[in-house]
């Protein structure tokens, strides 16, 4: 979420700009503000415990207001998880942030048969940013990259131990985290500021050894040898 | 917390049963005491440690009996007739073993046979080069076209929290 906010500022400065591009610091500052107010959201998909749990914490770190619940499995199936709700109830952002979604509910064995309909303009022609939990589906069936910005998993599922997070970003959107005044900007709209360690330029640049890597990459990398082999 | 990695050598155990059989190796030994015990027609040996004496009588002689004492009274285990061949087949046996040992370790990459650790630096080859192969892996198994990027991060995402 830190850094897809981030990425939202920067895409809104870079069309102020691209509007006016003799606007002062403070004009942008201004008018980003009012984006921030009207425009901001991100859009959860809760369909388990786990999508469940990450809305509940974009809540908690960004405030109820910017986040939306585009769709609960639990008002569909008598407040119960278990099933993904029909894509004509989900109650989208007309241009989100950010859209969040689960690939595959563990807890609660509810998994997206394919990639939803819905998204996939939003995705291939408004730039919306898809991001996908594919902590338990990971190497068992091929992801649509063509539509997910950004894709993570946990390796303690198929591919290790617990305690490290692979993450397939698009370049384009890590390109827009390296603008030094971002920080700076993202505290000044009131909004989360993503530490070092979690912020993906800096992993990029130091080529995910920002600082000495543990032995759960190692055996990571084992365990991905052993595959290939 | 560094990344380890097992890269000494164990030590090895020089004290073996075989060297029982030799006096030479007996005498300089230090950490076992032995006793030459003989009588008219072989030489036995007192055993500091009883129980090898008889794994050692079962699994190298054909002809000597098990726990035999010897003729003598003292109390120790009588000593194979053929000690001469098993002396010749330890003194093969460790030369080989010794020269082996290194290669063994340098030619397999399992870890968990060697003893030791060791951290490696975040600016090591070595963890560049982990950091690398597991990329390509994740690239490769997963068909991850030109326009993303893998990154391996520590850190849970917040607010995603991985299922597990």
């Amino acid at each position: 979420m830190y850094n897809t906010i981030s990425i939202w500022v920067e895409q809104q400065k870079q069309h102020i700009l691209q509007s006016k591009a003799e606007a002062s610091e403070a004009e942008i500052l201004e008018q980003l503000q009012k984006k921030v107010k009207s425009e901001l959201k991100i859009d959860y998909l809760v369909t388990g415990s786990w999508s469940l749990k990450a809305s509940q914490e974009a809540v908690r770190l960004l405030g109820p207001d910017y986040v939306n619940v585009a769709s609960d499995a639990r008002k569909a199936n008598d407040g119960k998880f278990g099933k993904i709700p029909d894509e004509s109830t989900w109650k989208l952002s007309e241009k989100p942030a950010m859209v969040y979604l689960c690939e595959n509910e563990t807890v609660d064995g509810v998994e997206f048969p394919a990639f939803p309909k819905v998204l996939e303009s939003k995705a291939s022609n408004d730039g919306t940013i898809v991001v996908g939990d594919f902590s338990s589906t990971i190497l068992s069936r091929r992801i649509p990259f063509e539509y997910f910005s950004i894709v993570f998993f946990g390796a303690q599922k198929n591919l290790g131990s617990t305690g490290i997070t692979p993450v397939i970003v698009r370049k384009d959107l890590v390109s827009l985290l390296t603008g030094k005044n971002t920080p700076e900007l993202i505290r000044k709209l009131g909004l989360p500021v993503p530490p070092t360690i979690l912020d993906y330029s800096v992993i990029l640049k130091n080529n995910s050894l920002y600082n000495t890597l543990s032995m759960f990459e190692y055996v990571f990398s084992l365990e991905t040898s052993c595959i290939r082999a | 917390m560094g990344f380890v990695h097992n890269n000494y050598l164990s030590d090895q155990r020089w004290i073996d049963s075989p060297l029982l059989f030799c006096p030479f190796f007996f005498l300089r030994s230090s950490q076992q005491l032995f006793q030459f015990c003989s009588d008219k027609s072989s030489q036995y040996i007192r055993l500091h440690n009883e129980e090898r004496g008889r794994r050692l009588f079962r699994s190298r002689s054909g002809s000597a009996s098990y726990g035999r004492a010897c003729d003598c009274g003292c109390g120790a285990a009588k000593l194979s007739r053929h000690w001469i061949v098993s002396f010749f087949l330890y003194v093969v046996r460790r030369v080989l073993t010794r020269e082996q040992f290194p290669l063994q370790l340098t030619e397999t990459d399992d870890c968990i046979s060697s003893r030791g650790v060791a951290e490696h630096s975040h600016r090591s080859q070595l963890a560049t080069d982990i950091v690398n192969n597991m990329k390509a892996d994740l690239v490769s198994f997963l068909e991850v076209p030109s326009t993303h990027e893998v990154l391996i991060m520590q850190g849970f995402l917040v607010p995603e929290n991985p299922s597990s």
